[in-house]
């Protein structure tokens, strides 16, 4: 708006300073002898003064329908809010403005017209792109070379957007062509259009972010519900298991499954990639490796994850996704842990009294190939036996420097806090990482079960 | 994000750069979209690290390109992108070479 009001101010002084017709080039006024000519001369210089004050009045009328013009512009351009909308509203108000048959209006790769349909895209675009590269206005009128045909005239003027060009209106046959008037009242309504443009980019902006933020709240109950809410009581095991999903949720996920006809079972698997796709395929991870363990005849870790594979692959594979997971089965007969590894790290194990150690997967993750590499093997899990399986939330942990917190740092904590209970441990792993990362933001979930053997 | 992807007899080769991850991988799969032949070379000689969202972008190009009777191949990986292989076991599902030259040869033998 304030540069409208300086360009209408500047003009006025312009006409203001304008020299009589019969003035001389020196300034002063020659007046002829003969009465007759001085009556003409003085008739002449009201006639003059009097087209001067028409003009005066013309521009003041026009300067204040410019000004009302603006400010019908910008209140009704108010109410629309998305960008579209917005884009829409400018167009046909800067038709019935310059009466023009009609306008263009372009921001990035949206284009609106009004009337709809009022030429090809694809010619316009041409325009549009020139002008704003020229970053000045550009008139064109019939006839000209550059005019598509049945054009008569074409004012394109750029639109400034957070400081940049960005956009451009442009306005179709104005009937008898567009007048110095036109182009400056053309000018203030693609100022106009840009504050307003900007505006609803903003609160599109907002918009996104805010049912980004609804999507990631709901995941986030997704996933922390699917999670079990009790964990197993076995009478030889000391057991912890916790979840902390990160802010963009992850696809991490555990399981207890406890039937009356076999011994427990645990799952923990960690879906590829983030957010509310990742919770959604966990949820259906979930599923099918929990039937399988309460289901399966004469399930075993390796067996489980077979069967997932196998119910999964498909699906998996329409989703460009895969999980990586541990299945693990307890023999509190023969103080043996059996477990199967698809592709999932870290796994930690660490016999009574040893060194904490890396259990490296053999097979694939599940959804990768139509048959799971899987095998089973066994521990020997007697009292003081510890299992330490988490997601990769733990290595990847990164501190302010971008430095990872990695898997010797994580055996070393393993070792260090191995006497502890379970619970103790899982805090210690905790409080570990969160010293590590010092404040940094928790980029992945952060999942973890610990199970020790006990008396 | 432009991929900076090229052409050799009917390999398609595919050359990334810096962190392989979730920003990258929808770029990736768009690519495969446009995939001339599914030979396919992937070069990780200047990935210095790989997620879960890249694996699995990598496991989907492999999957499309095997079912049209090729295959996705990777070389020069860097030792932390290797790790990554050997740990999630992903090693045993790709066809890996040490060099470009080995990986699009092994297309003709």
């Amino acid at each position: 708006m304030t540069s409208v009001l300086t360009q209408t101010t500047r003009q006025m002084t312009e006409v203001d300073v304008v020299p009589p017709i019969h003035s001389a080039p020196g300034g002063s006024a020659v007046w002829p002898c003969n009465q007759s000519i001085a009556k003409g001369c003085l008739l002449s210089r009201q006639l003059q003064s009097e087209r001067d004050l028409e003009q005066m009045t013309e521009q003041l009328v026009e300067t204040q329908d410019l000004l009302l013009a603006m400010y019908d512009l910008a209140k009704a351009t108010r109410s629309h809010i998305g960008v579209g909308e917005v884009l829409r509203h400018l167009a046909r108000e800067a038709t019935r403005l310059v009466y023009a048959q009609g306008a263009v209006l372009c921001v990035g790769p949206t284009m609106v017209q009004y009337p709809e349909d009022l030429i090809d895209e694809r010619v316009m675009n041409k325009y549009l792109l020139a002008a704003e590269q020229r970053t000045d206005d550009l008139v064109l009128s019939a006839p000209h070379p550059a005019l598509p045909e049945g054009m008569r005239n074409l004012c394109i003027l750029p639109i400034q957007i957070r400081g940049n060009i960005q956009g451009a209106l442009g306005l179709i046959n104005r009937e008898g062509g567009f007048t110095a008037p036109d182009l400056k009242l053309a000018r203030a309504i693609a100022e106009q259009a840009g504050a307003h443009i900007e505006h609803a980019m903003l609160y599109q902006e907002t918009l996104d972010q805010a049912r980004l933020q609804t999507e990631m709240a709901v995941a986030r109950r997704v996933q922390l519900q699917l999670l079990p809410h009790t964990r197993p009581s076995v009478s030889t095991l000391d057991i912890y298991a916790e979840s902390r999903p990160a802010l963009q949720v992850g696809g991490d996920f555990y399981d207890f499954v406890t039937e009356s006809d076999r011994s427990l079972m645990l799952i923990l698997g960690d879906v590829s990639g983030k957010g509310v796709s990742a919770a959604m395929i966990m949820g259906m991870v979930r599923f099918a490796a929990r039937s399988a363990a309460r289901f399966l005849p004469d399930a075993t870790p390796a067996s489980i994850l077979s069967r997932t594979n196998n119910d999964l692959y498909d699906d998996l594979t329409l989703l460009d996704s895969f999980t990586t997971a541990f299945v693990a089965q307890y023999d509190p007969n023969h103080g043996l842990m059996r477990y199967a590894n698809a592709g999932h790290a870290p796994v930690i194990y660490r016999a009574p009294g040893g060194r904490a150690q890396m259990l490296e997967a053999d097979g694939v993750p599940v959804g990768v190939l139509p048959i799971s590499l899987s095998e089973d093997y066994t521990l020997a899990f007697p009292p003081g036996a510890l299992l330490v399986i988490t997601t990769d939330g733990f290595n990847e942990a990164r501190d302010p420097d971008g430095t990872m917190f990695g898997y010797e740092r994580l055996l070393e904590f393993v070792d260090e806090f191995a006497d502890q209970p379970a619970q103790v441990i899982a805090y210690g792993l905790y409080s570990a990482i969160d010293g590590f990362t010092a404040g940094h933001t928790q980029e992945d979930d952060q999942t973890l079960i610990v199970i020790k053997g006990i008396p | 994000m432009a991929l900076n992807t090229r052409s050799i007899g009917n390999v398609g080769v595919l050359d990334l750069h810096g962190r392989f991850d979730a920003h990258m991988a929808p770029a990736v799969i768009e690519w495969y979209g446009r995939l001339p032949s599914p030979h396919v070379v992937i070069n990780l000689t200047d990935v210095t690290f790989i997620d879960s969202s890249a694996l699995a972008a990598l496991a989907g190009g492999m999957k499309r390109c095997r079912q049209r009777d090729g295959d996705l191949r990777l070389c020069a990986l860097q030792q932390p992108v290797r790790v990554i292989f050997e740990l999630t076991r992903m090693n045993r599902a790709f066809e890996i070479f040490a060099t470009e030259a080995e990986a699009i040869s092994s297309f003709t033998h």
